[in-house]
């Protein structure tokens, strides 16, 4: 029985688990599409493809959700405590849950992309490797700071508070609900720093071979696409160090009300 | 250390911020050996089979299972032990054929799930979600996911505490089963009589330090049958009792007796028909054994005294 085969287990485990509970598979599994729907629904005329793919981005915020949710209520409830018990490696167990929740992010951005194609009438993809990239980096980013920010995280209800204003933060510092440029100057600096943001350029990036770090987004080539991502590559990472920084700091097996 | 034990505690000590759950305690359980841990809430039980589980690094001395640190060495062990908590959550929606399933996919050489469910006796709830069993049947699918992976040594923590008695007595077969095969269990318990059903050898704590350890009977030693009544008026000096066979101790508390012995049938009937002569009443009578409790206030007392 090798470490591959454990992980797996526990990522079915939590798919058998969530699926059990209707109300959150529901959120988990079907609000990013809605979210995704609206925003395409509401962008501005000529704008619907740029907004459409900075939509995939939603499913982000939604991991993060799933996964701190997940690690609280395990915590809380002392199932980690058990799990942590039995022959499953400690890492096994990380993996299985930031798995979990990183494929249902991965099927969701397929349908997304999907629904981009087939009805906003966005083109097929210029740079799939980047945006290969964008996506385990996102996925990574958020995943990082779930764990990171579990563990300061009493119950499940605050884990469910705490989901709203990281995704409606990630949104707007994304530009998803507004356009950025109508914040003043320090504040499209700030929103440039935030964990998505990176992300949705880059995504953009690939997937229609522009430069949206620059306002007037010029036409970027393969290598070069790869080359003006490098800065929001390096905010990203930074994002996943600080996330275990404080996974290290914070983290916890055992119940807050121990 | 001898590696021929399969638990190994030395100088032990565990620290949670500036609370001391455990002062410096040692022991050995031979493999295939029952060793109970006996004391009341508080006394360190817990925390010390969390470091023996490898939760926690110990904060002083050292620990082996199996001749490995469980907590530095946890790949080397973690698929040999088996663990019941004592209080460990469930996913409340799986049924508990779900759960057994779940687990199997990680334990090496895992028992089919109807052999570990049979043996726990709930092979006929297997369909039933987790949440909808009762008390101690959640404390038998503890023991079936401890014993999936017939494990050299088992920690079980308080097992039977919250079972009506003839789930208990089933909990006790299950584990002298275990014994019989082979299996090194240590065990904690508030309870006497499970000590003296189960263990060979036991140990007692009493505020993070083990008071005494041994043999059931070693520890248990001396002590005798205590008969208790309130008898204004009389000095001890009056009772009918003297100083010999089997008889261990008068002791008197304001106007309470406390006649401590091995003879409880003489001694007691020598107390009434002495009191029928003098028609007096004995207020409050009454003859028991020591309770666990009373064990550990005397063990911890006569510590005192010889520290």
């Amino acid at each position: 029985m090798n470490w591959a085969s454990m992980a797996w287990a526990q990522t079915r485990l939590d798919f058998t688990v969530m699926l059990r509970q209707r109300g959150l598979a529901f959120t988990v599994l079907l609000l990013p599409l809605f979210l995704a729907f609206v925003n395409t629904a509401n962008s501005v005329a000529g704008a619907e493809v740029a907004g459409a793919v900075g939509a995939l981005a939603v499913v982000f915020p939604f991991s993060y959700m799933t996964i701190t949710s997940g690690i609280v209520v395990r915590r809380e409830e002392r199932v980690y405590k058990r799990l942590r018990g039995s022959a499953l490696p400690t890492s096994a167990i990380f993996a299985g849950d930031v798995l979990h929740a990183t494929l249902i992010g991965a099927v969701q951005g397929v349908a997304i992309l999907a629904y981009v194609m087939a009805v906003v009438g966005g083109p097929l993809p210029r740079n799939v490797p980047l945006m290969l990239v964008a996506f385990l980096l996102g996925a990574a980013v958020f995943a990082a700071l779930a764990i990171g920010t579990a563990g300061l995280i009493p119950n499940y209800e605050v884990a469910q508070l705490v989901a709203l204003p990281v995704l409606f933060g990630s949104l707007l510092g994304a530009g998803m609900m507004f356009p950025l440029s109508v914040l003043p100057e320090w504040g499209q600096r700030v929103a440039e720093l935030m964990p998505l943001t990176p992300i949705v350029t880059m995504i953009r990036t690939a997937y229609l071979g522009r430069d949206y770090g620059q306002a007037a987004a010029p036409k970027v080539g393969f290598l070069e696409g790869f080359q003006v991502s490098a800065a929001g590559l390096g905010i990203a990472l930074l994002w996943v160090g600080i996330g275990l920084w404080s996974a290290r700091r914070y983290f916890r097996w055992d119940p807050r009300r121990a | 250390m001898n590696t021929t034990a399969a638990i190994e505690v030395r100088d032990l000590h565990q620290r949670y911020d500036d609370f001391e759950a455990v002062r410096g305690i040692a022991f050995e359980v031979a493999r295939g050996e029952l060793y109970a841990l006996l004391g009341t809430n508080g006394a360190g039980k817990t925390t010390t089979l969390d470091v023996l589980e490898g939760y926690h690094a110990p904060t002083e001395g050292q620990v082996r299972v199996l001749g490995h640190d469980p907590f530095a060495e946890r790949a080397e062990v973690r698929h040999r032990m088996g663990i019941v908590l004592q209080e460990a959550g469930f996913y409340k929606d799986l049924t508990v054929a779900e759960t057994v399933d779940a687990w199997r996919r990680w334990t090496p050489h895992a028992l089919e799930r109807g052999a570990v469910l049979e043996r726990v006796g709930l092979g006929h709830r297997a369909q039933v979600r987790v949440e909808q069993l009762s008390g101690g049947e959640k404390r038998r699918l503890d023991l079936a996911l401890a014993v999936l992976g017939r494990p050299d040594v088992l920690f079980l923590d308080e097992p039977t505490t919250g079972l009506d008695p003839e789930a208990r007595r089933n909990v006790w077969e299950l584990i002298k089963g275990m014994v019989t095969e082979g299996t090194t269990v240590l065990l904690t318990t508030h309870y006497l009589d499970e000590a003296q059903q189960l263990a060979e050898r036991l140990a007692i704590m009493h505020a993070g330090r083990i008071v005494t350890e041994g043999t059931l009977a070693r520890v248990l030693g001396d002590r005798g049958t205590r008969i208790r009544f309130r008898l204004p008026a009389v000095r001890p000096s009056d009772l009918p009792y003297e100083p010999g066979l089997g008889l261990r101790s008068i002791k008197l508390d304001g106007d309470a007796y406390t006649v401590e012995t091995h003879e409880p049938q003489r001694d007691l009937r020598t107390l009434l028909e002495w009191a029928d002569e003098h028609g007096w009443e004995l207020d409050g009578l009454e003859v028991r054994r020591p309770s666990l409790e009373e064990i550990f206030l005397e063990v911890a007392e006569t510590e005192k005294v010889a520290a």
